[in-house]
């Protein structure tokens, strides 16, 4: 299953990347081939977006972090179980509703003669209508309310695992709550932070629903460039070029920020590090 | 009872399985297996068929009609009325430029599953060279008699052979004068306010043709130029100048327009209409021909090829050719239908925004088809360029 439905597409994309595009009655042609499309994909055209793109992903993935993490953590331990259940369930109601539908949602609430912009204007925080569509504003909020229960979710877990008694014993053994929360509790969440982390960041970069319902011709990110390839251009070589580099730079950016992690760990580690030898016997 | 069931494995749930026999399992997994076998026969058919020549027309008309077509483009009563008449449901699918509709045929190869398909003329020969579209059998369509004769036998279809005239009309600009306070009267003058007042409010229509026509339009340059000097020059205007200050690239400003999305668009004439007819202050909105040259053109009825539904489809096309129903049609969407005295009853029945529907002969002076050349590649390229650099 894996192989046809992965290792077949991707293998595919990865040949047409090769081929080019004969004229504009034909997507593609790979009679000769070459990488002259990837030369063609770095443009400045596709860097452009691209950078663009990273900095809506990775303000959108560390913005759903900051918000999931309180949240999850106050669903996992304080909130009463018998609760939870409802909560959590709350939480996925929205995974019931299409992702267009719920994107096409904010469309309407944040439209300038919608009713967001209306109770603005009437409490006095705005004085001309809201402005905010066909931004990458736009595009930030709704990434980051269609991916947000994406970090929840692996945080939660993370945290409803852990044994409150460690939490208790940390305390016993003097520290507050903070230490209590930096060395004990968010250690332990690790996998969950980074699960939720790599749910988020690998889809949110290659998004294109929401930035083509909301971001307008400000807010375009480059899973619409690869798209418009594909369906407008026709241009079936490129766009597949375009593909296999974006896949490459996801990886390529989760390996990066992976590395990161570790060696940020290993210098608290050895920071921490309670060298044995140097006690007195 | 449990040990009735030892060494069969069923997915039921625990009361289904007390109640399941061998018998109505039988009878089951029979009618699972014929449903089976019925869909790899459908998908057969479907594999013997696409691809190669569309049904044949001149029979009953099948109960099904598939579009691919411009959004907004025809009034939903009449599709209602059409399947009422003759039975056959509608179903629509839309695009935004011809482009993007020959791409998705194109890739289909005569398995898209659409009937009827739109296209601006201009784009229609290369559509049949490449074996996009079916020949009319124009005995079906008697209702062709109403098209008046100077829209017959276009250049891009001399004989009608594989169109016939849906409507036709230009573009020019809508802006909030509200919020828009110089005079726009040229393409330059809407290059100048998009960069200026309008900057960050304006939107240009998302297809490639029209983006680098404002620069073309502007400077009396053909807007069908091959020259690379002049494809240079516009690439340097769209991209550089005007694409930073565009707010969206949308086909159908119109009606987001009065909605208060944008400032100034650049629009299609019955496009800016429906904005105008939708808003409760029409008098608020400016709309202006494009000056001093602008576009021509003309939409077609077309059967795609390897269509599954040609009686219907030649049946709708005899049916929106009926006058009654043609105007009801200009009704909604506002441009000139082409049939012989539509100006008259359209004035008659006192429908509003004529000067946005019918056009004076100088005003048709200044109007161009263009053409579908070896440019378009790099239009296109101009296009995704402009894109890209608006988002930045």
């Amino acid at each position: 299953m894996l192989v046809f439905f992965f290792a077949v597409p991707v293998l595919f994309i990865f040949y047409y990347s090769l081929g080019y595009k004969p004229d504009i009655f034909r997507t593609i042609a790979t009679d000769h081939l070459s990488f002259d499309r990837y030369v063609e994909s770095f443009s400045s055209t596709f860097r452009s977006v691209f950078t663009g793109t990273l900095q809506i992903s990775l303000i959108g993935t560390v913005l759903c972090l900051l918000i999931a993490f309180p949240f999850a953590y106050w669903l996992a331990v304080r909130v009463p179980p018998r609760w939870r259940g409802l909560l959590l369930g709350l939480t996925i109601v929205p995974f019931w509703t299409n992702f267009l539908v719920r994107t096409l949602g904010w469309l309407i609430l944040l439209q300038s003669k919608g009713p967001l912009s209306g109770i603005l204007q009437d409490l006095g925080f705005i004085s001309n209508p809201l402005n905010v569509l066909d931004t990458r504003a736009a595009v930030q909020l709704g990434v980051i309310y269609n991916y947000l229960p994406l970090m929840i979710f692996p945080l939660f877990v993370a945290l409803d695992r852990l044994d409150p008694a460690l939490r208790e014993a940390s305390k016993d053994l003097g520290a507050n709550r903070w230490r209590t929360f930096r060395q004990v509790t968010l250690p332990l969440a690790m996998p969950g932070v980074v699960a939720g982390l790599l749910l988020v960041f690998i889809p949110l970069t290659g998004d294109y629903i929401t930035a083509s319902v909301l971001g307008g011709a400000k807010g375009n990110m480059v899973g619409a460039l690869v798209a418009s390839q594909f369906n407008t251009a026709q241009n079936w070589a490129l766009g597949s070029a375009m593909a296999v580099i974006l896949i490459f730079m996801i990886l390529g950016a989760v390996v990066f920020f992976g590395a990161v992690g570790l060696i940020v760990r290993a210098v608290i580690r050895r920071g921490r590090r309670i060298d044995l030898a140097m006690e007195p016997a | 009872m449990a040990d009735e069931f030892e060494g069969v494995k069923v997915l039921a749930s625990r009361a289904a399985a007390q109640r399941m026999t061998r018998r109505n399992f039988l009878a089951g997994s029979a009618v699972a297996m014929f449903s089976g076998s019925v869909l790899l026969a459908a998908c057969g058919n479907k594999t013997d068929t696409g691809g190669g020549p569309s049904a044949s027309a001149g029979g009953a008309i099948e109960d099904q009609l598939n579009f691919y077509h411009w959004a907004e483009y025809d009034d939903p009563e009449v599709f209602k009325d059409f399947t009422k008449k003759f039975g056959a449901a509608t179903k629509i699918d839309i695009y935004a430029s011809n482009e993007e509709a020959i791409a998705k045929l194109v890739a289909a190869q005569g398995t898209s599953g659409y009937d009827i398909v739109v296209p601006t003329g201009v784009f229609i020969p290369q559509m049949v060279q490449n074996g996009l579209l079916d020949e009319l059998n124009l005995d079906l369509i008697p209702n062709f008699e109403n098209v008046e004769e100077i829209y017959r036998n276009q250049p891009w279809d001399p004989n009608n052979e594989h169109s016939v005239p849906k409507d036709w009309g230009s573009t020019g600009w809508l802006y909030d004068k509200t919020l828009v306070k110089s005079d726009i009267k040229t393409w330059g003058d809407f290059g100048d306010v998009a960069m200026g007042e309008a900057s960050g409010a304006t939107s240009v229509l998302d297809a490639p043709g029209d983006i680098t026509a404002i620069y073309f339009w502007a400077n009396g340059i053909d807007w069908a130029t091959t020259e690379e000097k002049y494809l240079d020059q516009a690439e340097d205007y769209v991209v550089n100048k005007l694409a930073p200050h565009i707010k969206a690239y949308d086909s159908y400003p119109g009606i987001a327009l009065t909605e208060g999305k944008y400032a100034l668009s650049q629009a299609w004439n019955g496009d800016a209409r429906q904005g105008l007819l939708s808003t409760d202050e029409p008098d608020r909105y400016v709309w202006g021909l494009g000056a001093p040259m602008t576009e021509l053109w003309m939409d077609n009825w077309c059967i795609v090829k390897g269509a599954q539904h040609p009686n219907a489809a030649h049946a709708w096309i005899n049916y929106i050719l009926d006058p009654t129903v043609s105007l009801k049609d200009l009704a909604y969407h506002g441009y000139n239908t082409a049939l012989t005295g539509v100006e008259d009853k359209a004035k008659a029945a006192g429908f509003e925004y004529l000067d946005m529907v019918f056009f004076s002969d100088e005003q048709v002076k200044t109007m161009d088809p263009g053409a579908v050349n070896e440019a378009q590649g790099r239009l296109v390229e101009i296009w995704n360029k402009a894109k890209a650099a608006s988002g930045a």
